[in-house]
Parts: structure tokens; C-alpha cells; sequence
């Protein structure tokens, strides 16, 4: 593959920041777009616009036409075994929530419980806690190793006949562990427990095939997998999904309406009321076909040159300690320098061209737990180069300088 | 660059904190922190006959929160209590960037328009400042910069 060329395919990536180059090491919480997907929406908005679904004008089946092909170029992408398990939802966020409010909450009792972990992004715990307010269920907690390793031991001891549903994240996004998922999910079947895999750190960077995981729920955004903002997507193993009660009540979800009653429409149409996302699914669908034309696991084994090519050059600084070591994790940099606030951080990493993200990640457990008030994160991606990483690197020595 | 001149000054009162510490009696005192970011202040203050006689802090946070606080006890030592609100104002319009450089008086001005440069931080600068005026007006509760 050609690098420089993919970083012409992204048009951020040519912007300077700060009279800087631009070093993106933020796609954690956002990826860039590249240009196909913004062409797509310009298009789509130009000459295709209209709503979906239940239209006769030509407009209308031009737009709908577009918008469900998109949920089969995300069944392709999530090797899932029917269209109708894909769910087009606001995002990762909203996913949670809806399994959460129409799955877990109208079928979870006093008497059960559910595990996480102690590596979730809040909207990884706090759905669960706002709805164990009205259920009454037990949430349990998952430790995590000084490594920044799930702690599987404790994982098998809390998997309890209780435990009914295990939601657990794919890779974390402050550490970049990548969990045991499958063995996870096994885990939890064999107990009778039904698993949702938050796959927001996953899905932008290696293959997630439902089938092999054979998990009941999996979610991402699309943001995140270089589509538009705005759009998530919620899978569901048919015959689980299918139990899911009506999420939010409006058009396109129902069958009939009348005051004596309604009833409502099959999947996926059922869990998705109102106007969707149109041109941010489409967009999406431009994403997904640019993906596929670039080799995941050249995708993936890039970033990881990356990630040991930046781990290589920080040996250089003591004063650094990154938070997540783990073998095999994913191409996250989290990283504390002694003496210095992460803010500071990143004013002075931004100065220099260099984007990261700084704070708590939505992982303020986990913070907690490393005792860290904030930390510094670089995420790497495929569009990421050498040259990114030394422009990184450079910046630490002033930083030093700077609060020596 | 003349803007480094003044890092180098954030970086001073960061580094060596002026009229640092707790002061116990004091008139009045707040405790202001910005959730989201995890920087803490709190001013203390003693007042006689509608002059800020004493003014000093503590915290933990960030450069330029810790600084900003520092700084601050220096402009409004022996300052009358109307003149300060006058300066809370003055020093949020400098932060937002609205005034000239040539409008600007002493280095510590020229300090905060520093810090203007960079428009996610002010928030931190002006939590000392939004600290001391609750302090002043007895309002102690939540006191963040992050919403406004």
C-alpha cells in the first residue's frame, strides 16, 4: 500500500495547524474523513435527496435505495449472518442505551445482575446504572491489572448464575487492551448470560466478524470508522434482537396504528422510529466501501509498526510513564508525564502541530484506579506515519524544557 | 516572540507561586473546580472596610490555573472591592481576546492576553477569578468555568 498517497486521500491530514504540520494522533476519538465520503454526502444532498421509505416519487426510491444498501455493506463489514441484525442508531452511545431501556431493563430483575468492567467508557456504566435504579439489578465490576490487562481470574469468579448479561468493550480506549472477547462471550453463554461487545475502539482498526464472536449485541460508531458524525450501528443476533421491545415509538417503526392498539413493524424497521440519519448512513457507506479497498490486517500491522516505533523512541524518556502495557494491545499511547498536567500536555503538543486528546477519556474509573487525575492520548491510525511519530517524539525534550 | 516573554512569566508564578497558602482567620473563602479537568482552587480572603487586604490561595491543576490564581493575588492586593469586580470584568474581555495589546497595562495583562492565544484554556484562567468574586459575594456552591 501506498502511505502517501492514502494521507492524499484525507484532506485534514494537508492542513497545517498552529503554522505546523499536522500530526493527527486523534482519531480515538474521531477519525479524519477522506474526501470520497464528504464527495458522496454532496452528491447524495445534490441529486439524490429525499426521504426514505414509503415513497412512490422517484426521488424516494433513489434515497431509500441508497440508504438500505448501506446495511448490507454493514452486514459485509461485520460478517453478519442477516441484514436485518444491523440497527442504524445515533451511535455508540445510543446502541448502549437501547439495549439497555429495551432489552436489559424489561427483562432483568431484582434477583440478577450484570458485569462490566473497570475499563469502560461511561457510556459503558453509567446506562446500566441509571436503569439498575429502576430494576433494582446488581452491577458488577471486572478489575484490571497493574498492565492494564482485563483480570480474567476475577472475571470467571463474579460470572455467577445471577450474571443474565455481560457488556464488556472490544479494546479499551485509554489502554488499548484488547480483551479475550471471544473467550469472554463463550464464558458467558455457558453461564446463560447474553454479552454486548462495545466494538467503538475496534471496528476503525481490525476484523470483527460476528459469526466467529458469536456475541448477541455488538456497537460502533460510524465517526469513528471514518464516516460522518451522528450515525452508530447496533447489531443483534437475529433471534436475540428479535426479543428487544420497541426502543423510541414513532413513523416507520409500526405496522398499524390505531387508539385500540398498534402494532409494530419487523426488524431492523422496528427499532428504528422516525426520519434516520439518511445522508449520514450513506456517507457511512462510503466510508466502509474506502475501507475495503485497504487490507485490515496491512492496516492494522502499520499501526502496530507504529505503536513499537513511537514505544521505541519514548525509552529515550524516563520522565514518561504510559498507562496500559499489555501484549498485544491496540495502538494507543496513554501517557502521563511527571509534574505535568496532561492539559499543559496538550497546549504544548498542540503548539507544535500535534494532536492529542487529554483528560479522562470518559474512563474516569479507570483513572482512579491508575491514580492519575488526567492523562495525555495518542491514537494511532492507518493514515499515521513515521513522520507523525517524530514530530510526537520532538515535542517532549521542549515540554521538559518548558516545566524543567 | 514577545508572547514567550510572557510563558516565561506564567511559567515563573507556576513554578514559585506568589501569596501562596491557606489563610485561617479570613473573611471569606471559596473552593472553585472545573470537573471535566480536575483543576482546583481555593481563595481566601481578608477584607477591611471594603478593601481586599489579603488575598491568597491554593490548588493543584494545571500551569496555567495555578498561575492565574498567582497572578491574580497580585493585582488585587489593597484593591477596593468595586474596583475588582471592575477588574473581573476587564481581565474576561482579555481573555476573550477583545482588547489591543496597546490597551493593555503592566505584564500581567500582557500575561493573560497570553493565554487568550489559547481559547480552550481561558477557562482555567478565569477560575481563580470567578473563585475570588464568589468568595466576595458569599457564593461558595459549584463554582466551575467549564458552562460558561
Amino acid at each position: 500500500m501506498d502511505l502517501n498517497q492514502i494521507r492524499n486521500d484525507f484532506p485534514t491530514l494537508q492542513e497545517e495547524v498552529n503554522g505546523k504540520r499536522l500530526a493527527y494522533f486523534d482519531s480515538g476519538a474521531s477519525a479524519l474523513k477522506p474526501r470520497v465520503v464528504m464527495d458522496r454526502l454532496a452528491q447524495f444532498y445534490e441529486k439524490e435527496y429525499s426521504n426514505v421509505h414509503r415513497g412512490v416519487h422517484y426521488l424516494s426510491q433513489v434515497s431509500t435505495l441508497a440508504f438500505e444498501d448501506v446495511r448490507g455493506k454493514v452486514q459485509t463489514f461485520l460478517n453478519a449472518a442477516r441484514e436485518d441484525e444491523i440497527i442504524f442508531t445515533a451511535g455508540t452511545t445510543e446502541s448502549i442505551n437501547l439495549i439497555a431501556y429495551s432489552y436489559v431493563l424489561p427483562y432483568l430483575g431484582k434477583s440478577d445482575a450484570i458485569l462490566i468492567s473497570e475499563m469502560e467508557h461511561h457510556s459503558n456504566i453509567v446506562p446500566w446504572q441509571l436503569i439498575a435504579k429502576m430494576n433494582g439489578m446488581d452491577i458488577k465490576v471486572v478489575p484490571v491489572l497493574d498492565n492494564g490487562a482485563l483480570d480474567m481470574q476475577a472475571f470467571d469468579n463474579l460470572l455467577t448464575p445471577d450474571v443474565k448479561f455481560v457488556s464488556i468493550t472490544h479494546v479499551s480506549n485509554t489502554l488499548g487492551t484488547v480483551n479475550p472477547v471471544k473467550e469472554i462471550i463463550e464464558k458467558a453463554h455457558a453461564n446463560g448470560s447474553k454479552v454486548l461487545v462495545d466494538g467503538a475502539q475496534a471496528a476503525p482498526h481490525m476484523t470483527v466478524d460476528m459469526q466467529e464472536l458469536g456475541c448477541d449485541f455488538y456497537v460502533f460508531s460510524a465517526h469513528k470508522v471514518f464516516g460522518p458524525t451522528g450515525v452508530g450501528v447496533l447489531y443483534g443476533k437475529f433471534e436475540v434482537l428479535d426479543q428487544v421491545k420497541p426502543w423510541q415509538g414513532g413513523g416507520d417503526m409500526i405496522e398499524t396504528v390505531s387508539f385500540e392498539g398498534t402494532t409494530f413493524n419487523v426488524l431492523p424497521h422496528r427499532l428504528e422510529a422516525g426520519t434516520p440519519n439518511i445522508a449520514g448512513v450513506i456517507g457511512f457507506g462510503e466510508a466502509l466501501d474506502y475501507l475495503a479497498k485497504i487490507d485490515v490486517n496491512w492496516r492494522y500491522q502499520h499501526e502496530l509498526n507504529l505503536l513499537d516505533y513511537a514505544m521505541k523512541g519514548l525509552k529515550e524518556f524516563p520522565q514518561v510513564r504510559v498507562l496500559g502495557t499489555v501484549p498485544g494491545k491496540a495502538a494507543v499511547i496513554c501517557f502521563v508525564i511527571d509534574g505535568v498536567h496532561a492539559h499543559d500536555v496538550g497546549s504544548l503538543m498542540d503548539m507544535n502541530g500535534v494532536s492529542v486528546r487529554v483528560g479522562h477519556h470518559c474512563t474516569e474509573p479507570l483513572m482512579k484506579r491508575f491514580k492519575v487525575p488526567a492523562t495525555a492520548r495518542a491514537s494511532i491510525s492507518f493514515y499515521n506515519n513515521k513522520e507523525d511519530i517524530d514530530q510526537w517524539l520532538s515535542v517532549f525534550p521542549k515540554i521538559f524544557k518548558f516545566f524543567g | 516572540m514577545e508572547s514567550d516573554l510572557y510563558q516565561q512569566l506564567i511559567m515563573n508564578h507556576y513554578r514559585e507561586p506568589h501569596n501562596h497558602g491557606k489563610l485561617d482567620p479570613c473573611t471569606c473563602h471559596a473552593f472553585g473546580k472545573n470537573p471535566l479537568c480536575g483543576d482546583e482552587v481555593s481563595v481566601y480572603c481578608i477584607v477591611d472596610q471594603n478593601i481586599l487586604k489579603t488575598v491568597q490561595f491554593e490548588g493543584a491543576g494545571c500551569a496555567i490555573s495555578q498561575a492565574a490564581a498567582s497572578m491574580m493575588t497580585e493585582m488585587v492586593s489593597q484593591m477596593q472591592v468595586d474596583d475588582l469586580y471592575d477588574l473581573y470584568e476587564r481581565i474576561d474581555q482579555i481573555l476573550k481576546g477583545e482588547l489591543e495589546s496597546g490597551e493593555l497595562s503592566g505584564e500581567l495583562e500582557h500575561a493573560y492576553a497570553a493565554i487568550a492565544q489559547f481559547p480552550m484554556r481561558t477557562k482555567c484562567a478565569r477560575l481563580p477569578w470567578k473563585t475570588l468574586v464568589n468568595a466576595l459575594q458569599g457564593k461558595t456552591e459549584n463554582i466551575s468555568t467549564e458552562n460558561d
